[in-house]
């Protein structure tokens, strides 16, 4: 099977572009590690080299940065990794439309710096922003804090270009922010994990940065308090872009990488970001102290603009996925957001009976809640997927789902990542298998095997 | 399957009042808010996803399509039932069936009319922002259809950013609920691919919708210009500026002269163009905001500026653009409106080049329409008895079409594609963008089974698909109450 390949990936690519045997080790998922690298330079170089696969049966993993690879079951097999590295430009960037499209592979980062330069920002800010690619985050449907006022990948969506593993290229939506010509495939392929289609170029809609960022954080003895006071918060007429809850691991964390001074390093926090005009800014900041403070919370510690707000952004954005432990893992779970303090508190009574303190924070508002749990040490990955299943049963009792984000490969043999099916789900195999019937692309690692 | 067995078969799953089938009552389904007809052969009105789901399996085995309907308020034909087959309302499924205020999210069942949801929350101090412009009439079933927009859809998005969950009647009679009431599900964002399919890939049975808080202030600006172009080139100022207005509204001098007399808003009759821009949120946001458009609208050249912070003055002032459609009617017979989208660095050329078509079809056209998202509704007047009169409007309509496109736009920025637009769909995407669509399709088993020959083209060419049995509304009259666009 194998035995042609490398010749006609290198007379595709040029010999400089395409990487075999160890030199394609970089490029392991979950211990797998496929036996060649591909770096196409355009998208017929990508459609090109995605037909070659099909016809030989290949298995392909899509890469971008890599910061996100650990999400998803381990690969079912895994022959060539395709990197996205060479498609990094920005293609069309119109600052007075407030829209840009850019090639997948480019590091968000880059793209940020690249819209700054007219004052104007993706709003996106999930963990490894710098890293990450616009490719990956979007196969992912990647978020961070400011979902909360900006929403997800899907919302700033407006145009797709993608890769198909027959060899072709495809759009969908375009460059201006209304238009319903056409099916909304934008949403499908968000989210999808690339195993629809590898993500070419995307064009987004774009916003003006904030005039002023100001960051506040308000410090409780108990959950319940946080969690109170967060909530009621979402009532006022202010509009955070953040309001996120922490529990003391969590705090602690966020106060060592963004400097903050904490005098209750027990204490459960809610940290709120608020952006805009300085005088709409200065009034939420007031109002977030008054709030905290009046509720009989028991509020023992507010302060405002602690740190410099880019620093308090960044990390509270990487929270959690900052310090990475190859041998712990990380939840995700979504619950309507009256669940929230529910979820941590089963969590953290969970983490008490097997004598582990899990960093948990809460995104308030929105219902996403993550808890990163440390090494497992010397308890077999058995250990790892039981507590799995007690943590999972608690979201399902609340009605939610629960995601292992990240987890060792030895765990993930023994957990599936993603969770029961939804009832959908003979539609999304239906879906897989219109859209790569030879199961060309990333097999195996997304919902149910797909 | 013989046409009584069939009407029986229906009574018994929806009981008599249910079906209709009596060639007057059928009459009443035969049209939209489009120029385009089609008799259905039955009317069937369920009461439950159970009963929708029982007459789609029905539907197969006679070997009749489904057209869902909502309030026929839409203006693509996307309700029509152009192959004929079993028209499915939802008269009666209309009930809010759940309110979390604290959790921000409703579930209603399909036939709920979309202002009737916000003023239902209202008292909760919230509302569900997406607001086509026919919101007093038209269904959240049909917006969902049609992933519908609306004025304020600038700032806060379009039906698809709205909606977290949708129950469905598929092609084999499942019912499934896509998505549901959390923020992130696992798998492929099916409610996504769903919204905006108009009603080709299932039947919407209940739909989850995000709802949101009221905003603190409100300021409404009127900007009067001598000329349209200064008028076009505030609205790229202000998005250029970094200001996305709630809302941001363009009407010319021809809609101005049809709607000055009639409406309370003491609109200028000999303006050139009117801006009616709104800004939202918090007191001190808005304070800026508005001081800010104004300050831009000066520099573009606005003779006149008008403030309305309290909520009745702003009623006055959107009076004016809610009933520039209705007023179209004192100036012709007939109207046929447009629906394409330009980036708005666009605008200024693309409206006088829309000018130029319609002068040079001796046609004449009124512009009103959502500037700040850069969506067009060009509204061209004629008389349809006229001879050739229609062929010149829809030759136009091909003209502005390609000249959207043409800027980098879209051929549909909120009415959908339906059966008016299926062949300029050919236009916007290759052989394979839309072979690639059809395979979501085939993937719902749906090709053909829910309203078929909408969206996609047919394959016929051009002209002849344009031709064929076409009555355009009449310019007042013919309007269902309350609607604007």
């Amino acid at each position: 099977m194998m035995h042609g390949v490398p010749p006609a990936l290198a007379d595709l690519l040029g010999p400089d572009h395409v990487l075999a045997g160890e030199a394609a080790a970089d490029f392991a998922v979950d211990g797998c590690r496929p036996a060649l690298a591909a770096f196409p330079g355009t998208p017929e170089e990508v459609a090109a080299v995605l037909a070659l696969a099909e016809r030989e049966g290949l298995a392909v993993v899509p890469w971008g940065g890599g910061t996100g690879q650990g999400l998803g079951n381990p690969p079912e097999r895994y022959d060539l990794a395709l990197s996205l590295a060479r498609l990094d430009r920005v293609l069309d960037y119109q600052p007075a439309d407030l829209t840009v499209t850019v090639e997948a592979g480019i590091p968000l980062g880059r793209l940020q710096e690249r819209l700054a330069e007219h004052g104007q920002f993706l709003p996106l800010d999930p963990p490894h922003g710098d890293r990450a690619t616009v490719g990956g985050i979007l196969a992912r449907a990647a978020t961070g804090p400011r979902r909360l006022r900006y929403g997800a990948p899907r919302d700033l969506l407006i145009g797709i270009r993608v890769a198909h593993p027959d060899g072709t290229l495809s759009r969908a939506g375009g460059k201006v922010v209304k238009n319903v010509a056409g099916y909304d495939l934008n949403k499908l392929y968000t989210g999808s994990l690339g195993t629809l289609g590898v993500i070419m170029a995307a064009t987004f809609k774009v916003l003006p940065r904030p005039a002023r960022v100001g960051t506040a954080v308000a410090i409780f003895p108990s959950l319940e308090a946080a969690c109170r006071a967060a909530r009621s918060f979402l009532d006022v007429p202010a509009r955070p872009l953040a309001l996120d809850v922490l529990n003391p691991p969590a705090l602690r964390r966020l106060a060592d990488q963004a400097g903050l001074e904490v005098r209750t390093p027990e204490g459960y926090a809610v940290v709120a970001e608020f952006g805009g005009v300085p005088a709409a800014v200065e009034r939420q900041l007031l109002d977030f102290s008054d709030h905290m403070d009046e509720g009989g919370w028991d509020l023992r510690q507010v302060s405002v603009d602690v740190a410099p707000a880019d620093r308090l952004h960044q990390a509270l954005a990487d929270l959690g996925w900052d310090v990475p432990d190859p041998a712990g893992f990380a939840l995700r779970a979504s619950v309507v957001p009256t669940a929230i303090p529910d979820v941590v508190q089963a969590w953290e009574e969970q983490g008490r009976q097997v004598g582990r303190r899990p960093l948990v924070r809460a995104h308030s508002g929105v219902g996403v809640v993550q808890s990163f749990w440390g090494i497992i040490g010397s308890e077999p990955p058995s250990f790892a997927a039981g507590l799995v299943a007690r943590l999972r049963e608690a979201v399902a009792g609340l009605g939610g789902s629960l995601l292992v984000a990240a987890c060792p490969p030895e765990v993930k043999a023994l957990v599936d990542v993603w969770g029961p099916v939804p009832e959908s789900f003979p539609l999304m195999q239906r879906i897989k298998a219109e859209f790569d019937p030879r199961r060309t692309l990333n097999p195996g690692r997304f919902l149910g095997r797909l | 399957m013989d046409r009584s067995r069939l009407i029986q078969d229906l009574h018994g799953i929806v009981g008599h009042d249910g079906v209709l089938f009596a060639p007057e009552d059928l009459l009443v389904y035969e049209y939209d808010g489009s120029i385009d007809r089609g008799l259905p052969d039955l009317v069937v009105l369920p009461r439950s996803a159970e009963e929708a789901a029982r007459i789609v399996r029905l539907a197969a085995e006679a070997g009749l399509p489904v057209v869902p309907r909502g309030a026929g308020t839409g203006l693509s034909g996307g309700a029509v039932a152009a192959q004929g087959g079993i028209a499915v309302g939802f008269a009666r499924m209309r009930r809010i069936l759940e309110v979390d205020a604290v959790n921000r999210l409703a579930v209603v069942e399909p036939g709920v009319v979309n202002l009737d949801l916000s003023r239902a929350v209202a008292h909760l101090g919230l509302y569900y922002v997406p607001d086509p412009s026919s919101q007093r009439a038209c269904t959240l079933g049909g917006n969902v259809a049609e992933n519908s927009g609306g004025p304020h859809c600038l700032a806060y998005g379009v039906t698809t950013n709205h909606v977290l969950g949708l129950e469905v009647v598929l092609a084999d009679g499942t019912i499934t609920w896509l998505g549901g009431s959390t923020a992130e599900a696992p798998g492929y964002d099916l409610r996504g691919a769903f919204i905006g399919s108009e009603g080709t890939l299932g039947i919407v049975t209940k739909i989850v919708v995000r709802l949101l808080p009221l905003p603190e202030a409100t300021i409404t600006t009127l900007a009067v210009f001598d000329e349209l172009d200064d008028a076009s080139r505030a609205v790229s100022a202000i998005i250029g500026r970094g200001i996305l207005p709630a809302a941001l509204e363009m009407m010319d001098r021809t809609t101005l002269a049809a709607v000055a007399p009639t409406v309370p808003a003491d609109y200028p009759p000999d303006a050139g163009a009117v801006l009616l821009i709104e800004v939202d949120g918090l007191r001190e946001e808005v304070a800026e905001q508005a001081r800010m458009v104004e300050e831009v609208c000066r520099e573009a050249g606005a003779r006149e500026l008008r403030r309305a912070e309290d909520a009745a003055g702003r009623e006055r002032l959107w009076s004016g653009r809610k009933g520039a459609i209705g007023a179209l009617g004192r100036l012709a017979p007939n109207y046929y409106i447009l629906d394409g989208v330009v980036p708005r660095t666009r605008l200024p050329e693309v409206l006088r080049a829309v000018g130029q078509i319609v002068e040079r079809h001796e046609l004449q056209v009124a512009n009103v329409f959502h500037a700040g998202d850069g969506n067009l509704h060009p509204c061209v007047l004629f008389d349809e008895r006229e001879p050739g009169a229609t062929e010149r409007v829809l030759a136009a309509g091909a003209e502005i079409m390609r000249l959207c496109l043409d800027a980098g736009g879209a051929i549909t920025g909120e009415h959908g594609v339906g059966l008016e637009k299926r062949e300029f769909l050919a236009w916007t995407y290759s052989d394979d963008d839309l072979r690639v669509m059809q395979q979501l399709r085939a993937a719902f088993q749906a090709t053909e089974r829910f309203n078929p020959g909408k969206v996609f083209p047919s394959g016929v060419a051009c002209g002849e698909a344009l031709a064929g049995p076409r009555r355009f509304p009449q310019g007042a009259g013919g309007l269902p109450d309350g609607l604007w666009v």
